[in-house]
């Protein structure tokens, strides 16, 4: 029977207990993942000026912050800046996504440096680079071209991170497109960019559209890369949050957290139930 | 026959639409369809990769002029010469270790029940266990700030049961817990996609051959779930060993890793030299620890895993 | 080839299609003369739908000249050609209506919108489905699909109609009613009809000319009644029908018939016909002569004799196995005038074989072709 025979025999358990087992423990990991984001929400409404325990009561103060009258200027401006720069990188991954996703799906590479394999890496890279790498690479990058610290440079270094993800999702759609609709167009007349517009544009735009939104939640919430691209100048929400918790400790930092966090998630939602959708 | 409105005889070349259309019809489109993609990701990731092994050879970079610099290799002896450099260096190895060990540990369990559940919410448990990947990283680190603090939940609850309050704020298990944290959803979705991949039908094969629950498990399912597991461990192994956000703010003056340093050296120290130097020798470590990884285990799983 | 080629729609002249090393078509050489409803007949991989797609425009031969029209139309795209396509999975836009669906090859051509619905509604009409401009597609049924995809072909109208297999998505019953609108359509309207099919049924009951195609070669080409009954060679006598092959020796050759010594259990020559045939047989030497099973008679006295192996009651027929010499025969017996209950023959008897000189065919001895 052998060593494996052996053991698997001697650990074996019933059905109905490893099930039971496998759903307390899944639960509990749930827990883990979730604890720690409604500490900072449960936090977010302490009306001590230090988030700690016990909370002490409930207060919406820090969240005025966030409204005028009395806003914090920096908090907001950073958070316009953060949906600016979020929206120009999702436009511009995904256009630049979907034609790639495009090539790279309808292509036959079969040459000895242009294969789909390689190609299929090479899209990836920027998921797949330590963060810091791709932060100081940036800088470096962006001091030389004069432009470091500008809002024009967060925005190259956000598409460039968002990029991977819109062709990821972009060309999983494609890969099942039946492109027999294509040449029923081209058989009535249309010609190629015709056929783009009526027929295979509509078909992906769901695909399109949900990488888009997944590129945006993306660069909103990017802090690692941004750090070294931004300026005082140009601040993103995850930069100036950062800072206030390096610096000066008060709830208002979990209000803000609270606000993003079920920001990103509601988009990040939307994404998800438009690609599954897709992939139904 | 009726005539196609302008269409019938007209077969012959001419104006813009038709040049569009045999631009179109090229078999160079591909190429071109994926150049903007691919030059971006040149011009904006790889050329800056070599500016910065470039300055790794530059005593004072930034330079003023590019012109007149002199390479020499006094970064690297620094950081060599340096004993904390080095240790920090090691310690972020060790720290993406044991980090990518537990979080593995910790999903797989729960990567299984999920995948071969038959519950009606596996939609919604999948949903609930992606969406921490989408939530700001710097939020995520800062709760656990909150939980392991002085006055934090834990100490709150030890006091309750009259317990001592314990340090772990700025302690490395607080930064290795704040990783798998921020890592899980990174390992859990390749896992979870190998698993949910495997053929139900083969398990209940073996089964009806003779296996037990467990040896089924070792001998069908647990094999071809190790694409999506090596994909998740490469991933989570290369961010983790590069984390920036987490050990700063969970790990404070004593317990930064190696991104913690090349950040400052960038950044407050003004060193970019020794900070490219440094970052160098760790992409360096990153892609041979890669190259052995694929050698001994392979990322097949990587491509069959994505989205 | 006739020298009038007036009517000649299309025209594939030498046609070879490659992909890397593997040879689709090989030297194709056909005509398609107006009005006519003509098949490409084969089984699968022998590249009817590839010739198809090269006279609709999606492929460019590798060698050769497609002409349409007279014109030669090699490097023209597709949108320019004068042809409309029924998909096999149809191919309807899912995002527009039915309507829009039948109205986009008018609308590509610029026409207004008022007359392209009623253009529009004309052909629905056409094609039995009135009315159901503002559905979309996923709403209805495959049959109302497939007439949808003919009815977007038609609006064109174009010179040429293309079908990609556009039956073999549907059950039974509704291919027979289907196959029957469209030669009722292809009637009315006269439009030249390119049909591709492996459904050998389909192709005889549809078709003026079938175009035989094996392994990229074309095998034979002509009226459903002349491959049936002269079949150039064992592969299209089998592909075609059923085949059964006798052996024999030629005796005599004459201008219009041959004379065929039977290797069967009597000696018996017989003298068959072989004006108009195309047969690659060589009309001396050995030969095969291949018969449909309901040209056999079953009598006492037959060119051959074997045992019944099995019988199969038909409702109109009956069929009958025979054991020739180790080889299997198809025999079809009609029913008439044999009584309800009794059955006409018994398993495991022996029986004669013979049939009309006049209803076989001769085909080369020995291997496929």
């Amino acid at each position: 029977m052998g060593l494996i025979g052996t053991l698997t025999d001697a650990l074996e358990v019933e059905d109905r207990t490893a099930s039971r087992l496998f759903k307390s423990y899944t639960f509990l990991l749930y827990i883990f993942l979730y604890g720690p984001i409604f500490v900072v929400i449960a936090l977010s409404f302490t009306p001590k000026s230090f988030p700690s325990f016990p909370m002490g009561g409930f207060t919406l103060e820090w969240y005025t912050q966030l409204l005028p009258p009395n806003y914090n200027e920096r908090i907001v401006g950073a958070l316009f800046t953060s949906i600016q720069i979020a929206i120009v990188s999702a436009i511009g991954s995904g256009v630049l996504g979907t034609i790639a996703a495009l090539g790279m799906v309808r292509g036959h590479f079969n040459t000895r440096w242009l294969q789909s394999d390689v190609l299929y890496t090479v899209t990836l890279i920027p998921i797949v680079v330590p963060w810091i790498v791709t932060g100081i690479a940036g800088l470096t990058f962006f001091n030389l071209l004069g432009i470091q610290g500008s809002m024009l440079s967060v925005v190259i270094g956000h598409i460039l991170i968002t990029l991977p993800f819109v062709i990821l999702v972009v060309s999983t759609q494609l890969y099942d497109f039946d492109r027999s609709v294509e040449e029923a167009a081209k058989n009535l007349g249309a010609t190629e960019l015709r056929t783009f517009y009526e027929v295979t544009l509509p078909l992906i735009a769901p695909g399109v559209i949900a990488g888009m939104f997944f590129a945006f939640t993306i660069s909103f919430d990017n802090f690692t890369q941004t750090y070294f691209w931004t300026s005082v100048n140009n601040e993103t929400l995850p930069v100036v949050i950062f800072g206030q918790i390096r610096f000066g400790l008060t709830p208002t930092v979990n209000a803000i957290g609270t606000v993003i966090v079920v920001f990103s998630v509601f988009v990040a939602t939307i994404a998800e139930r438009l690609s599954s959708r897709i992939i139904e | 026959m009726s005539e196609r409105h302008g269409t019938d005889a007209d077969l012959s070349d001419g104006g813009v639409s038709d040049t569009v259309g045999r631009l179109l019809r090229s078999k160079y489109l591909r190429v071109f369809q994926l150049s903007p993609a691919l030059l971006w990701i040149g011009v904006f990731l790889l050329i800056p990769f070599c500016i910065i092994i470039l300055y790794s050879f530059v005593p004072e970079a930034p330079p003023d002029q590019l012109t007149s610099v002199q390479l020499t290799i006094q970064n690297y002896v620094e950081f060599y010469n340096s004993s904390i450099y080095l240790s920090i260096l090691l310690d972020s190895f060790l720290i993406a270790v044991f980090t990518t060990a537990f979080t593995l540990l910790m999903t797989y369990p729960a990567a299984y029940y999920i995948a071969f559940t038959d519950s009606k919410y596996k939609n919604l448990l999948l949903l609930l266990l992606i969406l921490p990947f989408w939530m700001n990283v710097v939020i995520r680190t800062y709760a656990w700030r909150q939980i392991f603090g002085e006055s934090g939940l834990v100490n709150y609850a030890l006091g309750v049961i009259n317990a001592g309050p314990v340090e772990i704020l700025f302690t490395m298990p607080a930064v290795v817990i704040g990783l798998i944290h921020v890592f899980l959803p990174f390992m859990l979705i390749p896992v979870y996609s190998s698993l949910s991949n495997i053929d139900r039908s083969q398990v209940e094969s073996a089964k009806n051959l003779g296996a037990n629950d467990l040896r089924a498990f070792y001998e069908i399912t647990m094999p071809q779930s190790l694409p999506g597991v090596s994909a998740g461990v490469m991933i989570v192994f290369v961010l983790s060993f590069g984390a920036f956000v987490t050990p700063n703010l969970l790990g404070g003056q004593q317990n930064g890793m190696i991104a913690n340093v090349v950040g400052s050296m960038f950044l407050e120290l003004q060193s970019w030299g020794v900070g490219s130097a440094i970052a160098v020798v760790f992409t360096l470590m990153v892609l041979l620890l890669v190259y052995l990884f694929n050698r001994f285990v392979g990322l097949s799983g990587l491509y069959e895993v994505s989205a | 080839m006739t020298s009038d080629t007036s009517d000649v729609i299309v025209a594939l002249e030498s046609i070879v299609k490659r992909f890397g090393d593997l040879t689709a078509v090989d030297d194709l050489s056909v005509q398609i003369k107006e009005g006519e409803f003509f098949s490409l007949l084969g089984p699968s991989g022998c590249g009817k739908t590839t010739t198809l797609r090269m006279i609709a425009g999606f492929e460019t031969p590798t060698s050769g000249t497609v002409r349409i029209n007279g014109q030669e139309m090699n490097d023209v795209p597709s949108y320019k050609r004068d042809t409309g396509m029924v998909f096999q999975g149809y191919a309807l836009f899912p995002h527009k209506t039915v309507g829009e669906n039948v109205g986009f090859g008018l609308k590509m051509q610029g026409v207004p919108e008022a007359e392209r619905r009623e253009k529009v509604s004309e052909t629905l009409e056409l094609v039995n489905l009135p009315g159901l401009e503002d559905r979309s597609p996923d709403e209805l049924s495959g049959g109302q699909q497939q007439r949808v995809a003919l009815a977007r072909a038609l609006a064109i109208e174009p010179s040429l109609l293309l079908l990609d297999e556009p039956l073999s998505n549907l059950d039974y019953k509704l291919r027979k009613e289907l196959r029957f609108e469209l030669k009722r359509i292809q009637r009315e309207t006269g439009v030249t009809t390119v049909y591709v099919t492996h459904n050998q049924e389909e192709a005889m009951s549809l078709s003026d000319r079938i175009l035989i195609m094996n392994d990229g070669h074309r095998e034979q080409l002509g009226s459903p009644q002349r491959i049936y009954n002269r079949p150039k060679n064992r592969f299209i006598a089998d592909f075609i029908g059923e085949a059964n092959l006798f052996s024999g020796r030629v005796a005599n050759r004459g201008d219009r018939t041959v004379d065929v010594e039977l290797n069967g259990t009597v000696e018996e020559r017989l003298t068959v016909p072989i004006e108009g045939t195309e047969s690659d047989a060589e009309f001396e030497g050995e030969v095969a002569l291949n018969v449909r099973p309901e040209h056999i008679d079953v009598t006492d006295n037959g060119f051959v004799s074997g045992e019944v192996v099995s019988m199969t009651y038909l409702g109109k027929s009956t069929r009958l196995l025979v054991d020739i010499d180790g080889k299997e025969v198809q025999v079809e017996v009609p029913n008439e005038g044999a009584s309800i209950d009794e059955q006409q023959f018994e398993i495991g008897s022996t029986v004669g074989l013979s049939w009309d000189a006049g209803s076989c065919a001769v085909v080369p001895e020995g291997g496929d072709r």
